[in-house]
């Protein structure tokens, strides 16, 4: 007998439903079109990242280095801005950067950018090397380091700002309306290329079982290099959106952005192993700590202490997940 | 690597893990102490050590979750957590500061149990769990003291760990040099050690063999707050104040310093050697960028680089089989 499944984003939308109607309830400030406004504004911040970050989990990976491609394409499009290029030549300058600091995250991790001195040295005195792949965890735990630091010396800590007297347009860009909308055209193309095109749905095959994707057929090495190329242009969008709306960008732009987008993958019901969740689910979780963020300032606290709810939050998902798979292995061991 | 291969096969011999770190800590040490005679000066070894005092504390817990095959992201929040206790309990509750630096401590144990409890327990994965301690735990500092810092520590505090000499070598030195033996000894000499790296190797087959998973796997994250407390106690007492910043990307920087050591991700073996070397290569390239007048980002820059080269190294360790 086939048993009803309740989607996995019914939690969080529960949640946040019934946050949405405390918070009018009770705040009536909640209801005011700038707070609203602002609300969106800091979900499309860790939304645009987590829908990125989702794909890569729901392939089993893992990418820390969201949160420096942030800066990358944010520094490169104030740079080009501030050298006096249009500024819609900047911004695609900017989200060809970050595209390619998300390819050389894939190169490396699938091995297809080898470390020619390196390796290849290695290779050339007749070693033979073992093939392992080089862990996400940790190569993004590198790339992190050096994106990150890699701005900063390259643009010696720089700080722009001003740009609404040089590139009028950037104000455009930070503007609520234009990046909720930014926001809404990612998750849904996202969420189509993952539930309905053939390289959407052989990622989240690779994240139930790589061998056995690999066995029927999936490039994965392709898949995987495609899907961080992809997170890293979801952190360059970022990155683009948050300069514009603080009218300022630096090196550290985003720091720590990389454990939010994580949060709100599993506030949002992506199992953290792959292979199980959704990008609207990873959306919804983004949305999710933004009102959570928002009723901790509508109540007089400060913001700070968001993550002792978040943690909560996220602690629950995981709990939900795990009681989810036992059933899972339950109806498996019945049939 | 089972004993029956190792018997057909002539005994080879291998390079040790360590091997990797030592030539990048060797060649860092000989290029800034030839380009910089201020690098080699006994103030700044002294400097370098008491530097990264708390780097090896946290290094030396983080080694023992890697070992296991897990990952432990709230250290450094547990750090600003267990900072604002300590100068919470000894500026504003008037505590004596040995009771203040226990409770830090144990504060940190206590993030550390309730992660092991829901890590080895309840089998949820632990980059969740230590992300929503990671989560609540920053929160948890911002409590203290309205959100700002906490100075007023005692004088003598801050003497006698900052200052003070034991064996004219400083305090710090030996509080980060006992942390990563305790930890070597932990894991070479005593079933705990063994069961762990059983743990990390094998999970069911250490289950199956009757050794005690949960309670192994738990008590690593318990060593691993500790940690994070004894390293608050270790900044509060350099800076002589508290502040709920501290210990910020000190997960990185420690997950950094273990895999740069050659200890591997995935758990089943680890090295406290390696780890410390890890740790001295980071200090030392901080140092070292500092002194010839350079951003700290230059430092961070070279230590992502060490850190790809020692993924790549974990390549060549295996053409030996293994």
């Amino acid at each position: 007998m086939r048993s009803l499944r309740l989607p996995r984003e019914l939690p969080t939308i529960g949640l946040i439903a019934a946050m949405c109607i405390g918070l009018a309830a009770t705040r009536p400030a909640f209801r005011e079109p700038s707070n609203l406004a602002a609300v969106g504004q800091s979900a499309t911040f860790i939304g645009v990242l987590a829908c990125g970050e989702a794909f890569i989990i729901l392939g089993a990976g893992l990418d820390l280095s969201v949160g420096s491609i942030m800066a990358v394409s944010a520094c490169a499009a104030a740079a080009g801005i501030a050298a006096g290029w249009n500024w819609v030549a900047a911004v695609a300058a900017g989200l060809a950067c970050s595209l390619v600091a998300g390819a050389i995250n894939g190169g490396l991790i699938t091995d297809r950018l080898p470390l020619p001195l390196v390796s290849g040295l290695v290779q050339r005195l007749g070693l033979k090397l073992r093939s392992v792949p080089r862990p996400p965890i940790l190569t993004t735990l590198a790339t992190l380091l050096l994106f990150r630091h890699g701005v900063s010396i390259l643009t010696r800590n720089r700080s722009y700002d001003e740009f609404g007297s040089i590139a009028p347009g950037l104000a455009w860009l930070g503007q609520p309306s234009v990046a909720i909308g930014a926001f809404a055209a990612v998750v849904a193309a996202f969420a189509l290329v993952s539930l309905r095109a053939r390289f959407g749905r052989w990622t989240v095959a690779m994240g139930g079982s790589e061998a056995a994707a690999r066995l029927s057929g999936v490039p994965t090495d392709r898949v995987k290099q495609a899907g961080y190329a992809l997170s890293g242009l979801c952190a360059g969008i970022s990155g683009i959106l948050t300069m514009a709306f603080n009218n300022h960008a630096q090196w550290d732009i985003g720091r720590g952005a990389e454990l939010d987008a994580i949060a709100a993958c599993v506030v949002g019901g992506v199992r953290i192993t792959g292979g199980d969740g959704s990008i609207l689910g990873a959306a919804l979780g983004a949305l999710l700590i933004a009102l959570l963020q928002n009723a901790l300032v509508l109540m007089g606290r400060p913001k700070e202490q968001y993550g002792l709810i978040t943690g909560a939050v996220i602690l629950a998902a995981a709990v939900l997940e795990q009681a989810r798979l036992h059933r899972r292995e339950r109806e498996g061991a019945q049939t | 690597m089972t004993a029956g291969a190792r018997a057909s096969e002539p005994q080879r011999w291998r390079m040790p893990v360590e091997t990797g770190v030592a030539i990048v800590l060797a060649a860092v040490m000989v290029y800034f102490s030839v380009k910089l005679p201020d690098f080699r000066s006994e103030p700044n070894v002294r400097l370098i050590v008491k530097q990264v005092a708390e780097l090896a504390v946290i290094s030396a817990g983080m080694t023992l979750v890697i070992a296991t095959g897990g990952i432990d992201i709230s250290v450094g929040s547990v750090m600003a957590l267990c900072a604002m206790v300590l100068g919470w309990l000894c500026v504003n509750a008037h505590a004596p500061i040995g009771l203040a630096c226990l409770g830090a401590v144990a504060v940190g144990a206590l993030c550390g149990t309730v992660n092991g409890v829901l890590i080895a327990r309840v089998r949820l994965p632990s980059i969740i769990v230590t992300l929503a301690m990671f989560a609540a735990a920053s929160a948890a500092a911002t409590m203290f003291n309205g959100g700002n810092s906490i100075s007023g520590l005692p004088e003598s505090f801050t003497d006698l760990l900052d200052r003070r000499d034991i064996l004219h070598l400083p305090v710090l030195l030996w509080l980060g040099l006992a942390s990563l033996v305790a930890g070597a000894v932990a894991l070479k000499f005593t079933t705990f050690g063994r069961e762990l790296l059983a743990l990390g190797g094998n999970r069911t087959a250490t289950f199956l063999s009757g050794r005690p998973t949960v309670r192994t796997e738990a008590l690593v994250y318990v060593l691993s707050g500790a940690a994070a407390g004894l390293a608050a106690v270790i900044n509060v007492a350099k800076q002589a104040t508290a502040a709920q910043g501290t210990g910020q990307f000190m997960e990185l920087t420690a997950i950094t310093a273990v895999v740069l050591g050659g200890t591997i991700i995935t758990g089943g073996r680890a090295t406290l050697l390696g780890t410390a070397l890890g740790v001295l290569t980071i200090g030392a390239l901080q140092s070292g960028v500092r002194l010839l007048g350079q951003e700290d980002q230059l430092a961070w820059f070279l230590i992502g680089a060490a850190l790809l080269l020692a993924v790549e190294a974990q390549k060549w360790r295996g053409r030996t089989g293994a």
